[in-house]
């Protein structure tokens, strides 16, 4: 029950908390100044009369020196307008000044460019995970022995190398160089093919290679930690043998920690690797949402910041409530 | 500067007609043997994009990148093709006569249409042509066999619907005014513009008063500020004298009689300030108003219905019947266009001038049922009408020689040859259009373009300025001139200078300019900036043709030559010698060929002088000693090209002040926050160097080009602080038969300008002499186009440096059929590409090269 009503609170919250952050996003967007930019052979009334037939300014004026005045519509009048639109006719607009998706669906683009950041960074994530936590396990068994140096300087290089630096090691010597993998993402939407998963593989393994090395050192920490507790001693005593003592105590007991970590991270990589996707030319949300900032294109940037804004408040509840499963002693919401 | 136009260009480069389906037997696998036809095979040329295009319709296309589509699945009217030398096109076998192609030649064919005719004084009435005009009107006749790539036949009426679509005033379609801007259609502007209200100058809608409804017309005599309050904008009077300059205070409507009194020496009553503000028929209700106004209008008489020059009206532009639009069909398969300017379609001779291919290559043309499919009504809020229609695969169609195939938002498309169109069976282009299939993937990345380039999955990709030593000599790489002509401009604006807090002064004195660009290395700077943008002195590069016909180059005339070495400090001597104050050369054309645009020594000088004017007038220039001078280099984004540019601007300035009493004090920095709106920014003085502006287009009108430097009206110039409308200029007029030869003129740049390109009546200039291509002899016109160059130059707000030159390394799968760029067909385009290898031939050729083919595109032979 506690429980109950702690998820009911926090779900009040966020939902709040995301009309509050909603709000703010569009009218911070709308506040930017309207640039009205005539390109040679253009004609400034109809530039401007796209503006206003669009509902975002009126009165526009021509003045003597050639440039243009106007009044914006009220924002609070855009805002009506704009929650009409998707309560009344499910639509969240199109695509008015982001290069390639002029007069697209928003929400048509953003679905269909979803699955490859969703896929690449799950593949990521499944491969890196195990890995991470296995060799994190065996680090920390071998704790200061020259398996665990050894797994160290990797680790080091690992995560001292900046992502794209792996993508181009990567892309050079598996792609080009050695001819194993394609060098960019394949077309198409046949996203459980062989070629396909074949052609997603450089930018998982980017990706992967920092989580895996992340993993490794938060994993061995944790685990080193807890294998030196009194606790463990007592496991063995029982009678317990070493591998069981580490999977049933140390492992669950150091999963507090780690397995919040990595929900986190699969949620933070939902916006995509701008860079990783840009390299191996994945058709991914990477660049959207920075280029709906740079173009202006309030649509775009009102979906993929409620989006991005709902994903990252419900992860706070579901990584908050995972504690709980984790570690029964932890009750959230309990007196 | 003609967007569509310069579309239809590049489509006349692309598109022809190909021989057929059948395509002759032939060796192929690396063989470039010009002389054969090409085998069969599959033939699929892979390329890439930065960013895809959203849309491949012709009514509603933004931009160049959105042309990359469209390019292909339309055909034009009339194309450019290569000339033939005796017009022996084909071999014996049947392959095209590479060596027979003429340098630098061209033919203007039919393509879609199979006849043209001048009928200005065979249509209607209502279209109001006078006896003796022509060029208004034509009629095409098109082919019978036109389709869409599903089968659907094409006639004149889907032309005529497509335009009414164009110019349907709902949906504000960006490319409408490519119809009354660029092609003058009748009556086209106003039927966009239908139904628009708003505060206009009277003039402009009225050609008459409206003696019905008087108190329309308010008159205005106050300023923009004034006007802004009220809500209707400025009239014709008082942009007229703002223009001049008379008006310095534009608030109030007394100052403004009064300037307009100094202005005509005139001696109107200060009471005319009382009808500001009235309409029309207040002030014919009331005697002493009367009288004020008939006083007025007399002052002025600037014609019958002068008092519309003082008048704005609150105007609804009235319905138009599309009836009334030039467009329409004559027969099934004709169509007529009447027009408000003409166009020299036909040579004297009835065959087809380049202008035919040029400025009216096409109509756009839209599949009717798929596009009344595609309509879209205005969402909450908006009251725009738009459409998706060739916005994706299931919205396209295709009436040229490809259609698309497959298409992801993003990430790709695929065209394949359209099999239903009429060019495939034309008997003039046999050997051609050879490619299969276009295959064309987003690759942001340049590392990985050129790994898949040097892997063969790519067949071009453009040289950048890291791997252009590597491949600059390589036999793949082509050069290809560009109108563009760049060079660095400088913040210049007293007034924003000298209240800036970066000390900057100095930029408003001409002498440091003048020092800036005597200095700068251009060679030096193009080749440690660009990939293959190559040093130019002038405005205008070596691409702009004054004479088309017969490839006249305006940098290659005397005139323009002489200009630069004006420019650049040269003299000529009483003998004929030109010298730079240190050497002597027999002609200008030495001279010429010598000139590098730098003169260090005096650029030092230069500097020492601006010193003392700055220390000097140091408060008007808000010079403060003690701080030191930073200049803001700007730019829309933080990257290699842009730091490199930055530096050697950088060291460029630090060298220039070396041993100056300026040494150390000057601080460039950099700053890319301007982002999108760099070119605002720079005109407001956020910033005070932008290096890389420039223009491009209008190759075929180097006079109109200088609209980008004297025309503030059109929106362009970056040295918008500089009032060409008040900056005058004496200059003599070449002896000749023309009005105002061999006379000494003095008046504004703009009104020069205006009477170079003919537009001085139509700006409201006071000097309305035509000096426009036709009414004066050319070499009159080059003088002129050159001496105002001279002065634009002279003045150091840019410093040209660059001309365009793009460099594409091309793959070895594809080869051109003649390595001779043409101004008209490129290297021949898509349509005269020579594969060298199927596809499966490339695969394998590529595996036996281990994949890697950087040893085979860095051979120089």
């Amino acid at each position: 029950m506690y429980m109950f009503k702690y998820v009911m609170k926090r779900l009040g919250l966020m939902i709040m908390t995301f009309c509050i952050i909603m709000l703010m996003c569009f009218v911070l967007i709308k506040l930017l100044p309207i640039v009205i930019t005539v390109q040679q052979g253009q004609d400034a009334n109809i530039i401007v009369n796209r503006l206003v037939a669009r509902g975002y300014i009126t009165n526009a004026v021509l003045k003597p020196d050639g440039t243009w005045s106007y009044d914006r519509v009220p924002i609070l009048i855009q805002l009506g307008n704009y929650l009409k639109r998707i309560f009344m006719e499910g639509d969240f607009g199109v695509g008015v000044s982001l290069p390639s998706y002029r007069g697209y669906s928003v929400l048509d683009v953003f679905l269909e460019k979803l699955p490859p950041t969703i896929l690449i960074n799950l593949y990521s994530t499944i491969i890196s995970v195990p890995i991470g936590l296995g060799i994190g396990i065996f680090a920390a068994l071998k704790k200061n022995k020259w398996q665990d140096q050894l797994i160290n300087v990797f680790i080091i290089l690992l995560i001292s190398l900046p992502s794209i630096v792996l993508g181009l090691v990567i892309q050079y010597f598996l792609c080009f160089k050695w001819n194993l993998l394609p060098q960019t993402m394949l077309s198409g939407f046949d996203y459980f093919t062989w070629p396909m998963f074949k052609s997603m593989l450089p930018p998982v393994l980017a990706l992967c290679l920092g989580s895996i090395a992340g993993y490794v050192r938060f994993t061995r920490a944790e685990l080193a930690e807890v294998l030196t507790n009194e606790y463990m001693l007592l496991a063995r005593t029982k009678g317990l043998t070493r591998g069981q003592a580490t999977i049933r105590h140390a492992m669950r007991n150091s999963m507090v920690v780690i397995l919040p970590s990595i929900l986190s991270d699969f949620i933070a990589v939902l916006s995509g690797s701008l860079i990783i996707e840009s390299m191996f030319s994945v058709p991914g949300v990477g660049r959207l949402y920075l280029d709906s900032i740079t173009y202006q294109d309030y649509d775009f940037f009102m979906l993929l910041s409620a989006f991005y804004c709902f994903v990252t408040l419900l992860a706070g509840i579901v990584i908050d409530i995972s504690y709980g499963f984790i570690d029964p002693r932890i009750r959230m919401g309990a007196k | 500067m003609k967007k569509l136009l310069a579309m239809l260009m590049v489509l006349a480069v692309v598109v022809g007609v190909f021989a057929g389906c059948k395509k002759p037997g032939g060796p192929v696998g690396g063989d470039n043997d010009k002389d054969q036809p090409i085998a069969e095979g599959d033939y699929t040329y892979r390329t890439y994009t930065l960013v895809l295009p959203s849309n491949w319709n012709e009514l509603t296309y933004e931009d160049n990148n959105d042309t990359q589509i469209l390019n292909y699945i339309v055909s034009p009217f009339f194309e450019y093709d290569y000339q033939f030398e005796n017009g022996e096109k084909y071999n014996e076998n049947g392959a095209v006569n590479a060596d027979a192609i003429v340098a630098g030649g061209f033919d203007v064919k039919y393509s879609a249409a199979t006849k043209l005719e001048d009928v200005t004084q065979s249509v209607d009435e209502k279209w109001g042509y006078t006896e003796g005009q022509e060029g208004y009107a034509w009629k095409i006749t098109l082919r019978k066999d036109l389709k869409w790539d599903d089968g659907t036949p094409i006639d004149a009426h889907d032309f005529v619907y497509t335009m009414q679509q164009q110019l349907d005033p709902k949906f504000q379609n960006m490319r409408a005014s490519t119809y009354y801007v660029n092609i003058q259609v009748k009556n086209a502007r106003p039927y966009v513009y239908q139904g628009q209200s708003g505060w206009f100058g009277a003039e402009g809608v009225y050609s008459t008063i409206d003696e019905a409804n008087p108190q329309d017309l308010i008159i205005n005599l106050a300023g923009a500020n004034h006007n802004e309050a009220l809500g209707y904008s400025s009239c014709y009077v008082f942009n007229y004298l703002a223009d001049y300059g008379f008006v310095d205070d534009n608030s109030d409507a007394a100052k403004f009689v009064a300037a307009m009194n100094d202005a005509y020496k005139g001696s109107l009553s200060a009471d005319t300030a009382l009808l500001h503000g009235k309409t029309l028929a207040e002030i014919k209700a009331d005697a002493t108003l009367s009288t004020l106004y008939e006083a007025l209008v007399t002052f002025w008489q600037e014609g019958p219905d002068g008092g519309l020059d003082f008048a704005v009206t609150n105007y609804t532009y009235p319905a138009v019947d599309f009836a009334d639009v030039g467009v329409y069909a004559a027969s099934d398969y004709e169509l007529v266009v009447c027009m408000d300017s003409p166009i020299a379609c036909l040579k004297e001779d009835g065959s087809l001038s380049y202008e035919a291919a040029y400025s009216f290559a096409s109509l756009p043309l839209v599949k009717e049922s798929l596009y009344e499919a595609c309509k879209k009504a205005p969402v909450e809020g908006s009251t725009l009408w738009t459409t998706n229609y060739n916005s994706s695969l299931a919205t396209s169609a295709s009436w040229g020689p490809y259609k698309l195939t497959e298409f992801q938002s993003g990430k790709s498309y695929k065209l394949e040859r359209n099999e239903n169109w009429y060019g495939y069976a034309l008997e003039d282009n046999q050997d051609q259009y050879h490619v299969d299939a276009i295959f064309c993937e987003v690759v942001a990345e340049v590392n990985t373009a050129w790994m898949k380039f040097l892997s063969g999955q790519i067949d071009d990709i453009g040289l950048d300025v890291d791997h252009k030593d590597d491949y600059r000599n390589s036999k793949y790489t082509y050069f290809a001139p560009g109108t563009g002509s760049f060079g660095i401009n400088l913040y210049a604006n007293k007034d924003v200078l000298a209240s800036s807090d970066r000390n900057n002064g100095i930029l408003a004195i001409d002498d440091f300019r003048k020092a800036f660009s005597l200095y700068l290395d251009r060679d030096e700077y193009n080749a440690t900036c660009y990939t293959s943008d190559r040093t130019n002195l002038g405005l205008l590069g070596p691409a702009y043709y004054y004479d088309v016909e017969n490839g006249g180059v305006y940098r290659d005339t005397q005139q323009a030559k002489e200009g630069l070495l004006r420019t650049y400090g040269f003299t000529q001597n009483e003998d004929g010698t030109w010298t730079d104050g240190a050497n002597t050369y027999p002609s200008y054309e030495v001279a010429y060929e010598a000139m590098n645009g730098m003169n260090r020594t005096l650029a030092k000088e230069l500097v020492q002088k601006a010193y003392e004017e700055l220390t000097a007038n140091a408060e008007s220039y808000g010079y403060d000693a003690s701080k030191p001078i930073e200049l803001k280099y700007g730019t829309k984004a933080d990257n290699a090209n842009t730091r490199r540019n930055y530096e050697y601007i950088k060291k460029t300035f630090e060298e220039l002040v070396d041993g100056t009493p300026l040494a150390g004090k000057i601080n460039v920095t950099f700053d890319a926050s301007p982002g999108a709106s760099w070119a605002n920014d720079f005109k407001s003085g956020a910033y005070d160097i932008a290096a890389g502006t420039g223009f491009t287009g209008g190759a075929f009108d180097p006079a109109g080009f200088l609209q980008c430097y004297l025309d503030p009206n059109a929106g362009l110039m970056y040295s918008t602080w500089w009032d060409v409308e008040k900056e005058m200029l004496t200059y003599t007029m070449p002896a000749g038969d023309y009005e105002g030869a061999g006379k000494e003129h003095t008046m504004s740049l703009f009104n020069w300008y205006s009477c170079l390109n003919g537009i001085a009546e139509s700006n409201g200039q006071a000097y309305k002499y035509n000096w426009g291509t036709g009414f004066v002899d050319e070499a009159v016109r080059l003088e002129l186009l050159a001496k105002l160059e001279e002065v634009v130059i002279g003045k150091y707000f840019t410093i040209p440096t660059s001309s365009e030159y793009s460099a594409t390394v091309t793959g070895a799968k594809f080869a051109y059929i003649t390595d001779e760029y043409n101004l008209f067909m490129g290297f021949g385009g898509m349509r005269y590409l020579r594969p060298q290898y199927t596809d499966t031939e490339w695969t394998a050729f590529v595996a036996a090269n281990n994949n890697n083919l950087t040893t085979e595109y860095t051979k120089t032979e």
